[in-house]
């Protein structure tokens, strides 16, 4: 028996895997003597798929007061302000979500033996392990590497995980499967050359049909949609490939970049896109160094024309197309055959469930089944006994989705009921697969650094009373989509749900109430085809009210067959804040103490260990007057924008900010102007130079929206340049509200 | 030395605390360090079917309030800084249980909470050097039969499962009734820290 895994699994992994994974098991040891600077660690840890997790500076907030986390590696860390001791978060890749038994129950093992016993699909089909120690991690990975899945490059400037439908392969729409591509692409990028010098991540994602939201393609910094095309009587396949898209702070549509691909065309184009952005992508402003700042800077011609110079000049690669030749008429086989349901017992709950979470596929007799996994969970029994289901009916033909879930395929449609059966024994049969209740959450304020309000919390909180409410509840309210972000960098995806929260924060006299914005309208079909916008922030404890009224006025006022996007449009956007007023104003903390709570939480709330200082501000300031005037006028460039006057969104969006900078500025003095040189002028000395405005994460990512509008209007006042004035204003409000709190010194912010 | 060892003391049969309770006391723990070691965060996984339930996530090892198999209990798991040998570990796990079975006992929240102190569940989870098979069991028997008697006194031992994909467990039952004091008083001398 050996004594170590690297000794047990040497001839089981991939020999250059091994070797990058001892390779970093000396970086590690470098860092430990301190012979590697602890920034160039933290970069190669997270190029290994190694993230931090909240608290990892050593200090908490238990609720009482902020206390220092003494871990026993004293000053050593793993990158600025990450102690080495903190527990981490490991991500693993899953290129196009496709598991074998064999993975899968590695992945219990890991999760038992060096996390919580707990596996968690993330929105992009990877898998993630929380708490875990640093320590651990090499033999995590060779572990993982012995059946074939990797870390390599799942966080960090580069390219992250290949995603693709959960349906490839068997969905009745499809023009092709892109299951092969996706794989090829993925094991092409991995450690690329190319892709090592990138200013930000970079997210790839495949899907077999336009009309579908199964990969969101639109969201994607390059995305590639299946299209065929007849050439001398012969259908051939490619891919119009989209560029620029992703979610963040301010969302970006891609946009296309060729309109026909042929498939050996994909690994150069991926290969050409790579080398423009890393040749000309920011490096130093980490805000604005994705791709789609890129796209949108140069213009998509401009853009195309230097992807298409690229490409002439990359010197030819085996590697693009002796992959081509072996990409299987079908790259899955079922297990069994396919059978139709027939007359055979049906559990109780099987017909719920069936009409949920069973999909038809393309091949007679066999469907597709979505295991609904709470909030993204598995326990690693679970996952064992769901290898187990799929050993029994489906053999490896197991994906993740994107909606934090895992679908088994290729299921003979007469071994439904029996396959229920087993899922429900082990707590795996919960019907309601992509409807209400099935909602997607990122990880929020339980584990991410950056979380400002409990996204986790607020889902399972929602998750259970719409479970409970679901037998009553109408089909145009159980269709609906729910996602949650904890903050504004949308890892939960809220922009492409009907119904999106995401994260921020309010003061009430010298508290603070964590709140989420309510973002309504965005659109999962089409690839992500349009995105939602914020309405207003309600307190995290009034969502659940908030989502009933919202529910019951849209079941109550409906027309027949009108969509929740366009129901939202009827209404418009005064009507939706008139019908939240009720919850934005705030209480005072006696009256209400439980608003105060975040969910799942009995400490009182604060945000990066804010606590409740010590000088009493005023419960009325004229910072809070001014400011909800720059919102007021914020929220009529929503409406502008909503009856397609684009110039006046923008403009207003644009004085908007004028008047949150105003308000800030007249907190120090009182006299300054309504010129906007003056504004900007007063505010960039007394708040920007002086770093007052910056928080510790954005810095001051958004004073530059500011500075960047007042030194170039817009050439042009479309639709994109109201939305994204839009964003932006928004965001600065909601800065420029923290920026008081901190400075006013209610609120001590230790950041 | 194992990745991992635990011990689980399982509550009497019909006791079933409610997690939504379980989150203020383990959060009052950290304010006030009421248990050995460093307390980091708590973590809700009620959501999951038979699954870790609440969660102290500490530096040496985690607590939890775990509702695996459906039986729930009080769950330590070692994570660093083993005790040198394997039953001074699971003796300092077991204290650590017990502690926490003593605050729990004390909540108003959580009424009736008992344990069933006749038996304790051991778990080694390291694959490489102790699976779940027979032999591996049997190596380990005695040092597990001295952890048993400095705990029990007369008890036996007993595999727990078949499948040898599982953790290996154990089942330590003890010849005699315990009460809690009395094994706190035995492991007085272990302690996780
Ligand atoms: C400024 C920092 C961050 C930004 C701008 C950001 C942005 C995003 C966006 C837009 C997505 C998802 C949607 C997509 O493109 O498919 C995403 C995915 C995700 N993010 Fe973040 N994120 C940030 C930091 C973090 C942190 C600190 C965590 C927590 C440790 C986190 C956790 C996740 C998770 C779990 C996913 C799904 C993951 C995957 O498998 O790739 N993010 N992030
Ligand atoms: S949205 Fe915010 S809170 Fe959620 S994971 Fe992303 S950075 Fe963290």
């Amino acid at each position: 028996m050996s004594d170590s895994w690297k000794a047990a699994l040497q001839d089981r992994m991939p020999q250059d895997w091994s070797r990058e994974i001892d390779i970093f098991e000396g970086q590690m040891e470098l860092r430990r003597q301190d012979r590697l600077d602890e920034k160039v660690f933290a970069e190669t840890r997270l190029r290994r798929g190694i993230y931090g997790q909240r608290y990892d500076n050593g200090q908490r907030h238990d609720g009482i007061e902020t206390r220092p986390l003494d871990f026993p590696s004293g000053d050593l860390t793993k990158g600025p302000d990450t102690m080495w001791d903190a527990p981490g978060m490991q991500r693993i890749k899953v290129p196009y979500g496709g598991l074998s038994i064999a993975q899968m129950e590695a992945l219990a093992d890991l999760a038992e033996e060096y996390s919580d016993a707990i596996l968690h699909v993330t929105t992009r089909q990877d898998f993630q392990l929380h708490y875990i120690h640093i320590d651990d991690t090499p033999d995590l990975m060779r572990r993982l590497a012995a059946v074939g899945l990797t870390t390599r490059e799942a966080c960090g400037n580069s390219v992250r995980n290949v995603t693709a439908c959960p349906l490839a392969g068997v969905c009745r729409d499809q023009t092709f499967d892109v299951t092969p591509y996706s794989a090829a692409l993925a094991d092409f990028l991995l450690g690329h050359d190319d892709v090592q010098d990138f200013g930000r991540k970079f997210k790839v994602a495949f899907s077999g049909c336009e009309h579908h939201a199964c990969a969101l393609v639109n969201m994607h910094d390059l995305g590639f949609l299946a299209r065929t095309r007849e050439v001398n009587g012969e259908i051939e396949r490619g891919f119009t490939i989209y560029v620029g898209g992703g979610l963040g702070t301010v969302p970006h549509q891609a946009q296309v970049l060729e309109e026909f691909a042929t498939v050996d065309e994909i690994m150069p184009i991926s290969q050409a896109v790579s080398r423009v952005f890393a040749r000309h992508g920011e490096k130093r402003n980490r805000n604005r160094a994705r791709i789609k700042f890129l796209v949108a800077s140069l213009g998509i011609e401009e853009f195309r024309r230097l992807v298409r110079e690229e490409r002439e000049t990359l010197p030819r690669d085996e590697a693009w197309t002796d992959w081509i030749d072996e990409v299987p008429v079908e790259w899955e086989r079922p297990l069994r055959a396919g059978m139709a349901l027939n007359g055979s017992d049906r559990p109780a709950g099987f017909d719920e469930w069936y009409r949920t979470n069973v999909y038809r596929q393309r091949q007679p007799g066999y469907s597709v089944i979505t295991v609904n996994l709470p909030l993204g969970d598995i326990t690693s029994w679970q996952m064992r006994q769901l290898a187990d289901i799929a050993r029994e009916y489906v053999s490896d033909n197991v994906r993740t989705t994107v909606e934090q879930n895992i679908v088994l395929r290729w299921v003979p449609d007469a071994d439904l009921p029996a396959l229920f059966g087993a899922l429900k024994a082990v707590g795996l049969g919960d019907a309601g697969a992509g409807t209400i209740v099935d909602i997607t959450a990122c990880p929020g304020t339980d584990t991410c650094k950056l979380g400002i309000a409990s996204s986790r919390g607020l889902a399972a909180e929602l998750r259970q009373r719409l479970a409970v409410r679901n037998a009553t509840m109408p089909d145009a309210v159980k269709d609906l989509k729910i996602k949650i972000s904890g903050c504004f960098n949308s890892c939960g995806q809220h922009h492409v749900a009907d119904i999106g929260f995401f994260g921020n924060s309010r003061r009430s006299g010298n508290h603070k109430v964590p709140h989420f914005q309510v973002v309504l309208g965005g659109q999962w079909d089409e690839n992500a085809g349009s995105f939602g916008l914020a309405m207003t922030a309600v307190p995290a404890k009034s969502v659940p009210e908030v989502l009933d009224a919202l529910t019951d006025r849209y079941v109550a006022e409906r027309e027949r067959g009108e969509t929740f996007q366009s129901w939202v449009r009827r209404l418009g956007r005064k009507e939706v804040r008139a019908m939240f007023q009720q919850w934005t104003k705030l209480p005072t903390y006696e009256e209400k103490p439980d608003l105060f709570l975040d969910w799942g939480d009995s400490r009182s709330y604060s945000i990066g260990d804010i606590g409740v200082g010590e000088c009493a501000g005023e419960v009325v300031s004229l910072f809070s007057i001014e400011i909800s005037k720059a919102e007021s006028e914020h929220f009529d460039a929503l409406l502008a924008l909503d009856e397609g006057d684009y110039r006046q969104a923008e403009g207003r969006s644009y004085q908007a900010m004028l008047m949150a900078a105003r308000a800030l500025i007249r907190t120090q003095y009182l006299d300054v102007s309504l010129e906007a040189d003056d504004i900007v002028s007063e505010f960039r000395t007394r708040f920007y130079d002086t770093e007052l405005f910056f928080d510790r994460y954005a810095k001051g990512k958004f004073a530059r929206y500011l500075f960047a509008r007042y030194a170039s209007p817009p050439a042009r006042n479309g639709e994109r340049e109201a939305r994204q004035r839009i964003e932006e204003a928004q965001l600065f409000i909601e800065a420029t509200h923290s920026a008081e709190a901190r400075i006013n010194g209610v609120i001590v912010n230790p950041a | 030395m194992l990745q991992r060892i635990g011990t689980k003391l399982f509550l009497k049969e019909g006791c079933d605390p409610d997690p939504a309770a379980l989150i203020p006391v383990m959060q009052g723990w950290i304010q006030r360090r009421q248990l050995p070691g460093l307390l980091i965060d708590v973590a809700d996984y009620s959501h999951v079917h038979h699954g870790p339930g609440i969660m102290l996530i500490c530096n040496e090892g985690d607590l939890s309030v775990d509702f695996a198999e459906g039986r729930p209990g009080i769950l330590y798991m070692r994570k660093r800084k083993h005790a040198p040998t394997l039953p001074d570990g699971l003796l300092a796990c077991v204290r650590q249980c017990l502690l926490a079975a003593e605050l729990l006992q004390r909540e108003d929240s959580l009424p009736g909470l008992q344990l069933d102190l006749r038996q304790t569940r051991v778990i080694f989870s390291d694959r490489l050097r102790a699976p779940n098979t027979p032999e591996a069991f049997a190596s380990r028997r005695g040092e597990l039969a001295l952890f048993a008697y400095r705990l029990y006194g007369d008890a036996s031992l007993d595999q727990v499962h078949d499948d040898p994909r599982e953790n290996l467990a154990v089942s330590v039952v003890a010849a005699d009734d315990h009460s809690l004091a009395s094994l706190l008083g035995r492991t007085a001398a272990a302690s996780v820290s």
